[in-house]
Protein backbone atom coordinates (compact mmCIF):
# COMPACT_ATOMS: atom_id res chain seq x y z
CA UNK A 1 0.00 0.00 0.00
CA UNK A 2 1.08 3.38 -0.92
CA UNK A 3 1.62 6.26 1.57
CA UNK A 4 -1.13 8.62 -0.05
CA UNK A 5 -3.67 5.33 -0.16
CA UNK A 6 -3.15 4.32 3.21
CA UNK A 7 -3.64 8.82 3.73
CA UNK A 8 -6.33 8.71 2.35
CA UNK A 9 -8.17 6.01 3.76
CA UNK A 10 -7.44 6.84 7.42
CA UNK A 11 -8.66 10.65 6.57
CA UNK A 12 -11.79 9.74 5.45
CA UNK A 13 -11.76 7.04 8.82
CA UNK A 14 -11.16 10.93 10.82
CA UNK A 15 -8.57 9.11 12.23
CA UNK A 16 -5.98 10.10 14.84
CA UNK A 17 -2.53 8.59 15.21
CA UNK A 18 0.43 8.17 13.74
CA UNK A 19 0.96 6.41 10.23
CA UNK A 20 4.52 5.13 9.93
CA UNK A 21 5.78 4.63 6.36
CA UNK A 22 8.99 2.33 6.18
CA UNK A 23 10.84 2.84 3.78
CA UNK A 24 14.57 3.38 2.93
CA UNK A 25 14.40 7.02 4.51
CA UNK A 26 11.13 6.60 6.34
CA UNK A 27 8.57 9.49 8.08
CA UNK A 28 5.94 9.48 10.07
CA UNK A 29 2.70 11.32 9.49
CA UNK A 30 0.76 12.52 12.47
CA UNK A 31 -3.30 12.84 11.90
CA UNK A 32 -5.67 14.18 14.36
CA UNK A 33 -9.68 13.69 13.21
CA UNK A 34 -8.25 12.52 10.10
CA UNK A 35 -5.57 15.53 9.06
CA UNK A 36 -2.27 15.81 9.46
CA UNK A 37 -0.69 17.58 12.12
CA UNK A 38 2.93 17.00 11.92
CA UNK A 39 5.35 15.12 9.60
CA UNK A 40 8.49 13.79 10.44
CA UNK A 41 10.78 12.69 7.31
CA UNK A 42 13.64 11.68 7.48
CA UNK A 43 15.37 12.36 4.19
CA UNK A 44 13.87 16.19 4.99
CA UNK A 45 15.48 18.78 7.78
CA UNK A 46 12.98 18.99 10.64
CA UNK A 47 12.06 22.42 12.65
CA UNK A 48 14.58 21.59 15.14
CA UNK A 49 17.12 21.41 12.18
CA UNK A 50 15.79 24.44 10.17
CA UNK A 51 15.58 26.23 13.33
CA UNK A 52 19.14 25.80 14.55
CA UNK A 53 21.11 25.63 11.52
CA UNK A 54 20.03 29.07 10.79
CA UNK A 55 21.07 30.21 13.98
CA UNK A 56 17.65 31.61 14.92
CA UNK A 57 17.98 29.06 18.41
CA UNK A 58 20.97 27.41 19.26
CA UNK A 59 20.88 23.56 19.72
CA UNK A 60 20.60 24.02 23.79
CA UNK A 61 17.40 26.15 23.73
CA UNK A 62 16.11 23.57 20.94
CA UNK A 63 17.42 20.20 23.36
CA UNK A 64 15.98 22.38 26.38
CA UNK A 65 12.65 22.49 24.81
CA UNK A 66 12.34 19.30 23.45
CA UNK A 67 13.12 17.59 26.48
CA UNK A 68 10.59 19.68 28.39
CA UNK A 69 8.06 19.36 25.69
CA UNK A 70 8.24 16.38 23.32
CA UNK A 71 6.91 14.13 25.82
CA UNK A 72 4.21 15.83 26.84
CA UNK A 73 3.72 16.78 23.05
CA UNK A 74 4.45 20.93 24.00
CA UNK A 75 7.58 22.09 22.08
CA UNK A 76 5.27 23.53 19.50
CA UNK A 77 3.74 25.59 22.64
CA UNK A 78 6.53 26.10 24.69
CA UNK A 79 8.58 27.65 22.03
CA UNK A 80 6.14 30.73 21.85
CA UNK A 81 5.40 30.45 25.44
CA UNK A 82 8.82 30.94 26.59
CA UNK A 83 9.52 33.73 23.92
CA UNK A 84 11.98 31.82 21.85
CA UNK A 85 9.83 32.33 18.51
CA UNK A 86 7.28 34.67 17.52
CA UNK A 87 4.23 33.01 16.95
CA UNK A 88 3.99 34.59 13.15
CA UNK A 89 7.73 32.49 13.17
CA UNK A 90 6.32 29.23 14.41
CA UNK A 91 3.40 28.75 11.93
CA UNK A 92 5.94 29.89 8.91
CA UNK A 93 8.49 27.32 10.34
CA UNK A 94 6.07 24.89 10.71
CA UNK A 95 3.78 25.25 7.46
CA UNK A 96 7.37 25.14 5.52
CA UNK A 97 8.59 22.04 7.09
CA UNK A 98 5.48 20.20 7.37
CA UNK A 99 4.88 20.11 3.28
CA UNK A 100 8.21 19.83 3.04
CA UNK A 101 8.28 16.42 4.81
CA UNK A 102 5.56 15.41 3.19
CA UNK A 103 6.91 15.75 -0.49
CA UNK A 104 9.72 12.57 1.29
CA UNK A 105 7.21 11.21 3.25
CA UNK A 106 4.96 10.52 -0.09
CA UNK A 107 7.36 10.53 -2.33
CA UNK A 108 9.43 7.26 -1.42
CA UNK A 109 7.54 4.08 -2.31
CA UNK A 110 7.05 2.38 0.93
CA UNK A 111 8.52 -1.10 1.99
CA UNK A 112 5.19 -1.00 4.51
CA UNK A 113 3.16 1.40 5.98
CA UNK A 114 1.61 0.72 9.78
CA UNK A 115 -0.87 2.61 11.67
CA UNK A 116 -0.85 3.51 15.46
CA UNK A 117 -4.00 4.83 16.52
CA UNK A 118 -4.09 7.47 19.06
CA UNK A 119 0.00 7.94 18.60
CA UNK A 120 0.27 11.95 19.32
CA UNK A 121 3.17 13.96 17.89
CA UNK A 122 5.85 15.27 19.84
CA UNK A 123 5.78 18.66 18.69
CA UNK A 124 2.32 19.94 19.50
CA UNK A 125 0.70 22.39 17.74
CA UNK A 126 -2.12 23.70 16.01
CA UNK A 127 -1.61 23.46 12.52
CA UNK A 128 -4.37 20.81 10.41
CA UNK A 129 -3.80 20.36 6.88
CA UNK A 130 -6.43 18.58 4.62
CA UNK A 131 -4.81 15.53 2.94
CA UNK A 132 -6.30 15.83 -0.44
CA UNK A 133 -4.44 19.27 -0.36
CA UNK A 134 -1.41 17.68 0.75
CA UNK A 135 -1.91 15.49 -1.29
CA UNK A 136 -2.18 17.76 -4.48
CA UNK A 137 0.89 19.89 -3.33
CA UNK A 138 3.16 16.77 -3.30
CA UNK A 139 2.04 16.13 -6.88
CA UNK A 140 2.27 19.83 -7.44
CA UNK A 141 6.00 19.80 -6.19
CA UNK A 142 6.91 16.71 -8.54
CA UNK A 143 5.45 18.64 -11.33
CA UNK A 144 8.03 21.48 -10.50
CA UNK A 145 10.70 19.51 -10.26
CA UNK A 146 10.06 17.56 -13.79
CA UNK A 147 9.41 21.12 -14.95
CA UNK A 148 13.03 22.54 -13.83
CA UNK A 149 14.92 19.15 -15.12
CA UNK A 150 13.56 16.11 -16.42
CA UNK A 151 15.56 13.35 -15.20
CA UNK A 152 16.36 12.82 -11.02
CA UNK A 153 19.88 11.46 -11.33
CA UNK A 154 21.46 13.99 -9.74
CA UNK A 155 18.74 14.22 -6.91
CA UNK A 156 20.72 11.07 -4.60
CA UNK A 157 24.07 11.62 -5.94
CA UNK A 158 27.02 13.30 -4.42
CA UNK A 159 26.85 16.58 -5.61
CA UNK A 160 30.22 17.98 -7.38
CA UNK A 161 30.57 20.97 -9.93
CA UNK A 162 31.87 21.17 -13.21
CA UNK A 163 35.19 23.16 -13.15
CA UNK A 164 33.83 25.66 -15.90
CA UNK A 165 31.08 27.44 -15.97
CA UNK A 166 29.19 26.41 -18.82
CA UNK A 167 27.76 30.15 -19.48
CA UNK A 168 28.82 33.81 -19.31
CA UNK A 169 27.06 34.43 -15.99
CA UNK A 170 24.51 32.58 -13.28
CA UNK A 171 22.54 34.46 -10.74
CA UNK A 172 23.35 32.99 -7.24
CA UNK A 173 20.61 33.19 -4.43
CA UNK A 174 21.30 32.29 -1.06
CA UNK A 175 20.45 28.93 -1.35
CA UNK A 176 22.29 28.27 -4.52
CA UNK A 177 25.08 29.65 -2.94
CA UNK A 178 25.46 27.30 -0.10
CA UNK A 179 25.45 24.23 -2.22
CA UNK A 180 27.84 25.78 -4.28
CA UNK A 181 30.24 26.08 -1.88
CA UNK A 182 29.40 22.56 -0.15
CA UNK A 183 29.12 20.73 -3.52
CA UNK A 184 32.51 18.61 -1.99
CA UNK A 185 31.46 15.53 -4.17
CA UNK A 186 30.59 13.58 -1.40
CA UNK A 187 27.17 14.75 0.02
CA UNK A 188 24.23 14.27 -1.60
CA UNK A 189 21.58 17.76 -2.10
CA UNK A 190 19.53 15.92 0.69
CA UNK A 191 22.35 15.39 3.24
CA UNK A 192 23.15 19.08 2.27
CA UNK A 193 20.10 20.19 3.33
CA UNK A 194 19.84 18.73 6.61
CA UNK A 195 23.47 19.73 7.72
CA UNK A 196 22.47 23.69 6.15
CA UNK A 197 18.94 23.74 7.33
CA UNK A 198 17.18 24.32 4.08
CA UNK A 199 14.17 23.17 2.79
CA UNK A 200 14.95 19.11 1.14
CA UNK A 201 12.69 20.02 -1.92
CA UNK A 202 13.81 24.06 -2.18
CA UNK A 203 17.10 21.91 -2.25
CA UNK A 204 16.40 19.60 -4.70
CA UNK A 205 14.89 21.94 -7.14
CA UNK A 206 17.80 24.40 -6.82
CA UNK A 207 19.97 21.39 -7.95
CA UNK A 208 17.43 20.82 -10.46
CA UNK A 209 17.74 23.31 -11.75
CA UNK A 210 21.83 23.88 -11.77
CA UNK A 211 21.87 20.71 -13.52
CA UNK A 212 19.40 22.19 -16.50
CA UNK A 213 21.92 25.17 -15.70
CA UNK A 214 24.98 22.16 -17.03
CA UNK A 215 26.88 23.27 -13.85
CA UNK A 216 26.80 19.61 -12.30
CA UNK A 217 29.70 16.83 -12.88
CA UNK A 218 27.13 13.95 -13.82
CA UNK A 219 26.36 11.53 -11.17
CA UNK A 220 28.36 8.51 -13.33
CA UNK A 221 31.61 10.64 -13.04
CA UNK A 222 31.85 11.20 -9.39
CA UNK A 223 30.70 7.57 -7.95
CA UNK A 224 33.20 6.13 -10.16
CA UNK A 225 35.70 7.88 -7.82
CA UNK A 226 37.00 6.73 -4.68
CA UNK A 227 35.35 7.79 -1.47
CA UNK A 228 38.21 8.84 0.18
CA UNK A 229 39.91 10.45 -2.86
CA UNK A 230 38.27 14.10 -2.70
CA UNK A 231 37.43 15.34 -5.90
CA UNK A 232 39.41 18.40 -7.27
CA UNK A 233 37.34 21.76 -6.13
CA UNK A 234 36.71 23.89 -8.94
CA UNK A 235 39.50 26.23 -9.11
CA UNK A 236 36.90 29.47 -9.54
CA UNK A 237 35.61 28.91 -5.79
CA UNK A 238 37.73 31.16 -4.00
CA UNK A 239 40.77 29.03 -3.34
CA UNK A 240 42.30 27.07 -0.59
CA UNK A 241 41.15 29.59 2.34
CA UNK A 242 38.04 30.48 1.26
CA UNK A 243 37.28 26.70 0.54
CA UNK A 244 37.81 25.85 3.57
CA UNK A 245 36.45 28.17 5.62
CA UNK A 246 33.54 27.96 3.63
CA UNK A 247 33.18 24.35 4.88
CA UNK A 248 33.45 24.79 7.96
CA UNK A 249 29.73 25.56 8.87
CA UNK A 250 28.45 21.91 7.65
CA UNK A 251 31.55 19.67 8.55
CA UNK A 252 29.62 17.64 10.76
CA UNK A 253 30.66 18.66 14.52
CA UNK A 254 32.25 16.71 17.13
CA UNK A 255 30.51 13.75 17.89
CA UNK A 256 29.03 14.54 21.00
CA UNK A 257 28.79 10.78 22.17
CA UNK A 258 31.33 8.25 21.96
CA UNK A 259 31.52 7.16 17.71
CA UNK A 260 32.29 3.86 16.56
CA UNK A 261 35.24 4.09 14.19
CA UNK A 262 32.97 4.48 11.39
CA UNK A 263 31.57 7.75 11.84
CA UNK A 264 31.19 9.52 8.52
CA UNK A 265 28.43 10.28 7.42
CA UNK A 266 26.32 7.82 5.47
CA UNK A 267 26.92 8.29 1.82
CA UNK A 268 24.65 8.34 -0.56
CA UNK A 269 21.99 7.08 1.84
CA UNK A 270 19.26 9.12 0.07
CA UNK A 271 17.70 6.57 -2.56
CA UNK A 272 13.70 6.84 -1.92
CA UNK A 273 12.64 3.82 -3.96
CA UNK A 274 15.94 2.31 -5.03
CA UNK A 275 15.83 -1.03 -4.79
CA UNK A 276 19.82 -1.58 -5.29
CA UNK A 277 20.45 0.99 -2.18
CA UNK A 278 18.16 -0.64 0.11
CA UNK A 279 19.54 -4.15 -0.78
CA UNK A 280 23.48 -3.02 -0.01
CA UNK A 281 22.66 -1.23 3.32
CA UNK A 282 22.06 -3.07 6.24
CA UNK A 283 18.54 -3.16 7.81
CA UNK A 284 17.62 0.84 8.82
CA UNK A 285 17.72 1.15 12.46
CA UNK A 286 20.78 -0.73 13.37
CA UNK A 287 22.05 1.84 10.00
CA UNK A 288 21.08 5.24 11.72
CA UNK A 289 22.48 3.70 14.94
CA UNK A 290 25.64 3.10 13.81
CA UNK A 291 26.11 5.47 10.85
CA UNK A 292 25.32 8.96 13.07
CA UNK A 293 25.73 8.42 16.29
CA UNK A 294 25.59 11.78 17.04
CA UNK A 295 21.99 11.57 16.84
CA UNK A 296 19.42 12.50 19.63
CA UNK A 297 16.38 10.09 20.89
CA UNK A 298 13.43 12.28 21.07
CA UNK A 299 12.29 11.91 24.71
CA UNK A 300 8.49 10.73 23.55
CA UNK A 301 10.11 8.11 21.60
CA UNK A 302 12.37 6.55 24.56
CA UNK A 303 9.67 4.39 26.39
CA UNK A 304 7.68 2.82 22.98
CA UNK A 305 11.75 2.12 21.40
CA UNK A 306 11.51 -1.61 22.09
CA UNK A 307 7.94 -2.42 21.47
CA UNK A 308 7.57 -1.45 17.87
CA UNK A 309 10.74 -2.43 16.71
CA UNK A 310 11.41 -5.53 14.85
CA UNK A 311 14.85 -6.15 15.07
CA UNK A 312 16.49 -3.38 16.98
CA UNK A 313 17.11 -5.52 20.05
CA UNK A 314 14.97 -4.05 22.23
CA UNK A 315 15.49 -0.39 22.28
CA UNK A 316 19.65 -0.68 22.83
CA UNK A 317 20.12 2.34 20.82
CA UNK A 318 18.35 5.50 19.09
CA UNK A 319 15.89 4.39 16.15
CA UNK A 320 13.39 5.73 13.51
CA UNK A 321 11.38 7.73 14.37
CA UNK A 322 14.04 9.85 16.34
CA UNK A 323 14.80 13.87 15.01
CA UNK A 324 16.59 14.69 12.59
CA UNK A 325 20.44 15.11 12.67
CA UNK A 326 20.25 18.67 14.26
CA UNK A 327 23.55 17.52 16.18
CA UNK A 328 25.46 17.56 13.10
CA UNK A 329 24.41 21.20 12.45
CA UNK A 330 26.07 21.89 15.99
CA UNK A 331 29.14 24.59 15.59
CA UNK A 332 31.81 22.70 17.40
CA UNK A 333 31.26 25.29 20.48
CA UNK A 334 33.12 25.09 23.95
CA UNK A 335 30.43 23.01 25.51
CA UNK A 336 29.94 20.99 22.61
CA UNK A 337 33.79 20.08 22.80
CA UNK A 338 33.60 19.66 26.98
CA UNK A 339 30.67 17.11 26.25
CA UNK A 340 33.40 15.40 23.45
CA UNK A 341 36.07 15.50 26.44
CA UNK A 342 34.34 14.03 29.14
CA UNK A 343 32.77 11.24 27.03
CA UNK A 344 36.24 10.63 26.06
CA UNK A 345 37.04 10.73 29.93
CA UNK A 346 34.43 8.52 30.58
CA UNK A 347 36.13 5.98 27.98
CA UNK A 348 39.44 5.93 29.59
CA UNK B 1 1.83 38.68 18.77
CA UNK B 2 0.11 37.97 15.32
CA UNK B 3 -0.20 34.61 13.83
CA UNK B 4 -0.69 34.29 10.20
CA UNK B 5 -4.53 34.43 10.43
CA UNK B 6 -4.43 37.74 12.40
CA UNK B 7 -1.95 39.57 10.10
CA UNK B 8 -4.34 38.67 7.00
CA UNK B 9 -7.18 40.24 8.78
CA UNK B 10 -5.07 43.51 9.79
CA UNK B 11 -3.95 43.29 5.90
CA UNK B 12 -7.96 43.37 5.22
CA UNK B 13 -8.31 46.60 7.30
CA UNK B 14 -5.57 48.56 5.18
CA UNK B 15 -8.19 51.14 2.96
CA UNK B 16 -9.53 49.72 -0.54
CA UNK B 17 -7.96 46.15 -0.11
CA UNK B 18 -9.62 42.78 -1.41
CA UNK B 19 -7.71 40.14 -1.00
CA UNK B 20 -4.69 38.91 1.15
CA UNK B 21 -2.84 35.65 0.36
CA UNK B 22 0.09 34.35 2.23
CA UNK B 23 2.18 32.18 -0.24
CA UNK B 24 4.93 30.07 0.03
CA UNK B 25 7.17 30.37 -3.22
CA UNK B 26 9.23 27.34 -3.14
CA UNK B 27 6.11 26.30 -4.66
CA UNK B 28 3.33 28.91 -4.77
CA UNK B 29 1.57 26.96 -1.81
CA UNK B 30 -0.98 29.07 -0.08
CA UNK B 31 -0.18 29.03 3.50
CA UNK B 32 -3.08 31.61 4.46
CA UNK B 33 -5.61 33.41 2.77
CA UNK B 34 -8.74 36.33 3.28
CA UNK B 35 -10.90 38.18 0.84
CA UNK B 36 -12.30 37.93 -2.43
CA UNK B 37 -9.94 36.49 -5.44
CA UNK B 38 -11.82 37.16 -8.86
CA UNK B 39 -9.89 34.79 -11.93
CA UNK B 40 -9.33 31.24 -10.39
CA UNK B 41 -9.11 31.71 -6.67
CA UNK B 42 -6.69 32.42 -4.30
CA UNK B 43 -4.50 29.29 -5.23
CA UNK B 44 -4.70 30.52 -9.21
CA UNK B 45 -3.32 34.43 -7.90
CA UNK B 46 -0.55 32.43 -5.51
CA UNK B 47 0.27 30.38 -8.25
CA UNK B 48 0.60 33.91 -10.82
CA UNK B 49 2.29 36.00 -8.10
CA UNK B 50 5.19 32.84 -7.55
CA UNK B 51 5.66 33.01 -11.29
CA UNK B 52 6.58 36.63 -11.21
CA UNK B 53 8.73 36.66 -7.92
CA UNK B 54 10.78 33.51 -9.31
CA UNK B 55 11.60 35.41 -12.65
CA UNK B 56 12.25 38.42 -10.58
CA UNK B 57 14.29 36.82 -8.53
CA UNK B 58 16.42 35.07 -11.19
CA UNK B 59 17.30 38.37 -12.72
CA UNK B 60 20.73 40.18 -11.65
CA UNK B 61 18.74 43.52 -13.08
CA UNK B 62 17.28 43.97 -9.78
CA UNK B 63 20.23 43.68 -7.46
CA UNK B 64 23.00 46.05 -6.59
CA UNK B 65 25.37 48.03 -7.18
CA UNK B 66 27.38 46.99 -4.65
CA UNK B 67 28.87 50.26 -2.65
CA UNK B 68 31.78 49.78 -0.79
CA UNK B 69 31.40 50.45 3.20
CA UNK B 70 27.74 49.98 3.01
CA UNK B 71 26.22 46.87 4.48
CA UNK B 72 24.57 45.36 1.00
CA UNK B 73 22.27 43.13 2.87
CA UNK B 74 19.92 46.34 3.71
CA UNK B 75 20.02 47.99 0.21
CA UNK B 76 19.24 44.26 -1.50
CA UNK B 77 17.12 43.29 1.04
CA UNK B 78 13.88 43.04 -1.36
CA UNK B 79 10.86 44.87 0.53
CA UNK B 80 8.47 44.49 -2.38
CA UNK B 81 7.34 44.05 -5.85
CA UNK B 82 4.23 46.56 -6.87
CA UNK B 83 2.22 46.40 -9.71
CA UNK B 84 -0.49 48.78 -10.65
CA UNK B 85 -3.34 48.86 -13.31
CA UNK B 86 -6.22 51.52 -14.10
CA UNK B 87 -7.93 49.45 -11.75
CA UNK B 88 -6.31 47.64 -8.90
CA UNK B 89 -2.66 47.57 -7.12
CA UNK B 90 -1.36 44.09 -5.77
CA UNK B 91 1.22 43.70 -3.70
CA UNK B 92 3.68 41.75 -2.99
CA UNK B 93 5.53 41.82 0.33
CA UNK B 94 8.80 39.79 1.14
CA UNK B 95 9.01 38.05 4.48
CA UNK B 96 12.61 38.10 5.70
CA UNK B 97 12.65 34.88 8.59
CA UNK B 98 15.89 34.11 9.83
CA UNK B 99 15.33 30.74 9.37
CA UNK B 100 14.99 28.90 5.73
CA UNK B 101 11.60 30.10 4.24
CA UNK B 102 10.19 31.73 0.76
CA UNK B 103 7.20 33.62 1.98
CA UNK B 104 5.36 36.83 0.68
CA UNK B 105 2.38 38.74 1.17
CA UNK B 106 0.21 39.23 -1.54
CA UNK B 107 -2.34 41.88 -1.12
CA UNK B 108 -4.52 43.75 -3.57
CA UNK B 109 -6.16 46.82 -3.65
CA UNK B 110 -8.95 48.29 -5.37
CA UNK B 111 -7.05 51.81 -6.99
CA UNK B 112 -10.11 53.91 -6.24
CA UNK B 113 -10.66 53.20 -2.55
CA UNK B 114 -6.70 52.92 -1.79
CA UNK B 115 -3.17 55.21 -1.23
CA UNK B 116 -0.85 53.27 -2.68
CA UNK B 117 1.94 54.30 -0.49
CA UNK B 118 -0.04 53.93 2.65
CA UNK B 119 -1.10 50.60 1.83
CA UNK B 120 2.51 49.78 0.94
CA UNK B 121 3.78 51.27 4.42
CA UNK B 122 0.73 49.27 6.14
CA UNK B 123 1.70 46.12 4.86
CA UNK B 124 5.28 46.56 5.20
CA UNK B 125 4.72 47.29 8.82
CA UNK B 126 2.13 44.17 8.55
CA UNK B 127 5.19 42.16 7.80
CA UNK B 128 7.89 42.71 9.99
CA UNK B 129 5.62 42.50 12.61
CA UNK B 130 4.41 38.58 11.63
CA UNK B 131 8.11 37.51 11.67
CA UNK B 132 9.44 39.79 14.61
CA UNK B 133 11.71 38.17 16.87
Amino acid sequence: MTGVKALRELAALDATGALHVEAALGAVIYLQDGAVTHIDAEAAPGIGAVLTASGRLSTDVWDSVLTVGGPTGRVAALLVEQGYLSQGELELCVNGALFDAAYFALAAAPRSVRFVAGERSWFGGSLRVDVERLVREVAHRRELLTGAFPSSEFDDAPLALVPRLPRDQIVVDAVRWELLLNADGRRTPLELARQLGRAGFATLLEVRRLAAAGLLLAPSATETAPKKALPKRPTTAGGPNGASRAAAPVTPAAPVAPAPPESAPPGGASAPGDVEQIQSLPPLPRRLAGGRPARVVRPSQQGRAGQDAPDAGGGDGPRWPSPPPEVLAEPPSLSSLRRVRDALQEFS
Amino acid sequence: MPGIDESLQRAMAIAGARGANLVDFTSGLVVGTVGDWPHGGPDAAAAGATEVVRAARDNSAFVGPERFGSPGEEIDRWEDIVLTAAGRYDLLRFLHTQFDGRFFLHLWLDRGQSNLAMARLQLGRLAEELVLQ
